[in-house]
């Protein structure tokens, strides 16, 4: 679609989800974006709280975006996938607040992503989230950080 | 805050920007305050690139 977007070279930024929980755009997107000086913004760093390692089989939600990760959710067996290989991350960093920042510098540092979009729900998150953009990770960190999720 | 090139633009923006779907009372009620408080927490940490879904904010 992207490509059909930009037939006639005229797109200038595009934004797409991109996780460590959502490789997806690493095939194709993300590389057809750089070749073509298409700003990408990342939104979905945390994979909506994901990445953040609050939650577990025992969490609920009660927010509108969410809703499908609980037990009757549509979603609930991804969820729980999901969980099972956030906590196999956290496993190889030292604390959930270096999760947080692994995940999103995971995002922001690809060379293709311009920058990376954090959702905070307070000042305190948003300091977290920030507190990532002081260190780029480079292709052997990242790619560690993907073996293990695994 | 490392600082990237905002693709053929050429703008240097923040490596890490603020998403503000989750104080537009998508994920729950936040309250103006608190809505305020993490726009500018971010500013001071340098996230200068906001996501426009702040329109959001209103509804």
């Amino acid at each position: 679609m992207l490509k059909r977007f930009n037939s006639n070279g005229t797109c200038s930024v595009v934004q797409t989800d991109y996780s460590l929980l959502n490789l997806a755009a690493e095939s194709d997107f993300l590389p057809y974006c750089q070749q073509h000086g298409i700003a990408v913004m990342a939104r979905g760093p945390l994979a909506r709280g994901l990445l953040s390692g609050r939650y577990t089989e025992e969490s609920t939600f009660h927010d509108a975006v969410r809703t499908s990760w609980n037990d009757d959710g549509p979603d609930r067996r991804k969820f729980l996938q999901q969980v099972t290989q956030v906590q196999k991350l956290a496993r190889v960093v030292q604390s959930r607040s270096e999760l947080v920042r692994s995940a999103v510098a995971y995002s922001s540092s690809h060379p293709a992503i311009s920058v990376s979009i954090p959702g905070a729900k307070s000042a305190a998150q948003a300091r977290m989230n920030a507190s990532a953009g002081k260190t780029m990770l480079t292709a052997a960190e990242r790619k560690m950080l993907v073996h293990a999720l695994s | 805050m490392h600082s990237k090139t905002f693709g053929k633009l050429g703008w240097p923006v923040s490596a890490v920007g603020l998403g503000t779907w989750n104080i537009g009372n998508q994920w729950g009620v936040i309250d103006e305050a608190t809505a305020w408080a993490t726009i500018r927490s971010a500013y001071d940490a340098k996230s200068g690139r906001c996501d426009p879904r702040l329109r959001h904010f209103d509804q």
